[in-house]
């Protein structure tokens, strides 16, 4: 038996279970414990926050605890008209946007991955190419086509610009790219058709990237203010960020504890949704990020 | 490898292409004027009038617009509420789109920007009586000598301070810049850390450091305003003026950073004063109650200067878009909105003061001892240069008065350099 070292390196050579706890490892756990708690406070803060009344939010020296926790906040802002809609809004519109970057995004993503056709190094390329141009000098010429077409105050306005995205479709390829040839040859001499191939083959496979690109795409789109605030051109068309901005932020002025009953309204969905999706979310960080 | 050579061929090929093209656009930027319109007569408004309004006016406004849809009962006005927050992205997008609603609500300060795009059309001769607003109002409704808008509401600042603190110390408010930095040190040996609580370069820094270049007499441009002059001995003296609360420790040099941060440091006393607009009061009683702002906020006039009093005026006008569907409608609105007693009642609903003079003359407007206060601050109140670069230069100025706050730049080299950035930047027109 070796002695108990408070080294790292060889105590654990022999594969026993080291008697003390390595010093570096301590060190190592309490800098994440403080790492977590860091990211973990704003979170505690904003929920907390959001029971205060707003006299004690804004009060000086803050405290952590309410001292008379309320429920009010939440009662302002459930009884603002039309919120359930809003809410609905924004569900219908990060839904149909997962939906359609899910099937597109991985669409083309096997054409560029696994398909020979002529001008496919061009057509990626400019995918590439979209992936660098930032989102605000595309977005009056955007709203134009948008409104053009007639969508301006309508659902499919809020939704059709989102549903395939250049980031989707390169995630997509490039996690199609390393699925074996042989696999998809092997599903073609047995006789499959494309689409066949793409549904039986190439999507069970994909799994941990469509879990990754949808949870980006619901996060991209539940919290995105600029696009439904141009284009939602009356009240009932609005998403949650955009009535919560509208209840919250004044002139000269914000309403913080409204503003923060409506920040836990929007997080807690989407906490939920990484909780369920938690496992496939990291393995497919981990895959694309490694190559 | 991800990025084989004809992917980064192509990927550098189609971004030149991007680029050269986006440089295009901007080549011949529009500078249209919106054009005036025909006279609006005096018949009942008819048909649907859309009109956008942003924030709490945009949730009120429904309740005041029904009484407009009860004197005219063929027209329907539908507002539709926006937030504050980058309301000018959705009113400039719907510009360049030529989808936009009838009429909008816009903030004084960002009206120049959108006149300049000449998506708004100019008020129609004999719509309203200009000089029935106040002055400063007024003026920020034009660009270009032409009037793109009708003055609703407005706002501009006072002094706020603590009324229990100056009693204790025996000292009555400021009147003058000689008794403000005295009267603010008697405050502070009751107590207070702070006497005077101003930002010291967050943004919007400029509206609070702007009022004491005025107050000593400066005017920010010259007469046929073409040429900024930031750097007058009167310019240089409000600078100082504004300089000299921090060399003598009255202010903080790190001055609050976001809003509703010193409402509870004036209420906790660590902070004497303050200077705020109207919204104010409410905020004091949310942090620190009823009570609190009755037996202990003060609100004065800003102390008098070698020049004036003057302060920031801000506020709301409305404006009619030149792709106005119902445009007879929308004018036939606006100038119902600027009726004195329609004013007043804005004033019951919402707490906005009213553009109008006349529209003091009743009720609260006339007996509230505080609110007279911002009545006679509003009569000497100016608005910024109105120049379509505002925005550009205003980010010169935050910067500069920073410096300045910080101790790092004496006021005249501060000056100098927004002079010269300013000159750069330019006013907007073509040169």
């Amino acid at each position: 038996m070796t002695a108990p070292t408070a080294t790292t390196g060889p105590a654990f050579r022999d594969r026993r279970p080291p008697r003390r706890v390595p010093t570096a490892r301590v060190v190592l756990y309490c800098a994440l414990v403080l790492g977590l708690l860091a990211t973990l406070a704003p979170f505690a803060w904003m929920f907390l926050g959001s029971v205060k009344p707003t006299g004690e939010i804004v009060a000086h020296p803050s405290s952590w605890i309410p001292r008379s926790p309320t429920l009010a906040n939440f009662e302002q802002l459930l009884s603002k008209q039309n919120f359930g809609l809003y809410f609905l809004n924004s569900t219908l519109v990060a839904v149909a946007c997962v939906l359609g970057n899910l099937l597109f995004c991985s669409m083309a993503g096997y054409a560029f991955a696994k398909i020979e056709f002529a001008g496919k190094r061009l057509l990626f390329g400019l995918v590439l190419t979209m992936l660098i141009i930032p989102g605000v000098t595309t977005f009056v010429p955007l709203f134009v086509l948008v409104s053009n077409m007639g969508l301006g105050n309508s659902y499919l306005g809020l939704v059709l610009p989102f549903l395939v995205t250049p980031f989707g479709v390169f995630i997509m390829r490039q996690f199609i790219q390393d699925i074996p040839d042989a696999l998809v040859e092997a599903a073609r001499l047995d006789g499959a058709g494309e689409s066949r191939i793409f549904l039986r083959v190439i999507l069970p496979l994909t799994q941990p990237a469509l879990a990754t690109l949808a949870i980006l795409t619901f996060l991209a789109q539940w919290n995105n203010f600029l696009w439904p605030l141009v284009v939602a051109q009356t009240e009932d068309h609005y998403t949650l960020p955009v009535a919560l901005a509208l209840f919250s932020v004044g002139a000269n002025g914000t309403n913080y504890g409204l503003l923060l009953a409506g920040a836990v309204t929007v997080v807690t969905p989407i906490i939920l949704l990484f909780l369920a999706l938690q496992r496939h979310f990291i393995q497919g960080i981990a895959n694309t990020g490694i190559k | 490898m991800m990025f084989t050579s004809h992917l980064s061929k192509a990927l550098i090929g189609g971004l030149t292409a991007t680029l050269v093209l986006a440089g295009c656009g901007r080549s011949d930027t529009q500078r249209g004027v919106g054009a005036k319109g025909a006279p609006v007569g005096t018949s009942q408004a008819k048909g649907h009038i859309s009109v956008w309004a942003m924030g709490t006016e945009g949730e009120r406004l429904p309740e005041l617009a029904a009484r407009f849809e009860k004197a005219n009962p063929d027209a329907k006005v539908q507002v539709t509420a926006i937030p504050w927050q980058d309301y000018a992205k959705k009113v400039e997008t719907a510009i360049a789109s030529k989808d936009t609603p009838d009429a909008t609500l816009v903030g004084s300060a960002d009206l120049t920007n959108f006149a300049s795009t000449g998506g708004l059309e100019q008020v129609p001769t004999g719509l309203v009586d200009t000089s029935s607003f106040y002055r400063g109002a007024a003026r920020s409704t034009t660009f270009d000598g032409g009037t793109y808008a009708v003055p609703w509401y407005v706002e501009t600042r006072a002094l706020f301070y603590r009324k229990d603190l100056a009693r204790a110390a025996g000292v009555s408010a400021p009147k003058t810049w000689q008794e403000y930095g005295p009267f603010l040190k008697a405050l502070q040996k009751e107590g207070a850390k702070w006497g005077l609580s101003l930002p010291t370069g967050v943004a919007q820094s400029w509206q609070s450091v702007l009022p004491f270049m005025w107050q000593a007499g400066a005017n920010l441009m010259n007469e046929d305003g073409t040429e900024f002059t930031f750097t007058t001995p009167e310019a240089r003296e409000g600078m100082k003026r504004y300089q000299s609360f921090f060399t003598s420790k009255t202010a903080s040099r790190n001055g609050p950073v976001s809003l509703g941060e010193i409402e509870p440091q004036f209420v906790d006393g660590s902070t004497a004063a303050l200077i705020s607009g109207p919204w104010e009061t409410a905020l004091l009683k949310e942090a620190g109650g009823a009570d609190f702002v009755k037996d202990k906020v003060g609100v004065v006039a800003l102390p008098k200067g070698p020049k004036s009093n003057a302060g920031y005026i801000g506020g709301g006008h409305w404006s009619v878009f030149k792709e106005a569907k119902n445009r007879d409608g929308a004018w036939k609105f606006v100038r119902w909105l600027s009726r004195p007693d329609v004013q007043q009642d804005w004033y019951e609903l919402s707490g906005d003061l009213p553009a109008v003079q006349t529209a003091w003359s009743e009720g609260k407007l006339k007996s509230d001892p505080t609110l007279a206060v911002f009545r006679s601050q509003l009569e000497t109140a100016l608005p910024t240069p109105n120049v379509t670069t505002w925005k550009q230069i205003t980010a010169v100025l935050d910067a500069e008065i920073e410096k300045v706050a910080k101790g790092v730049s004496s006021p005249e080299a501060a000056l100098e350099r927004v002079q010269a950035k300013a000159s750069s930047i330019g006013t907007g027109r073509p040169r």
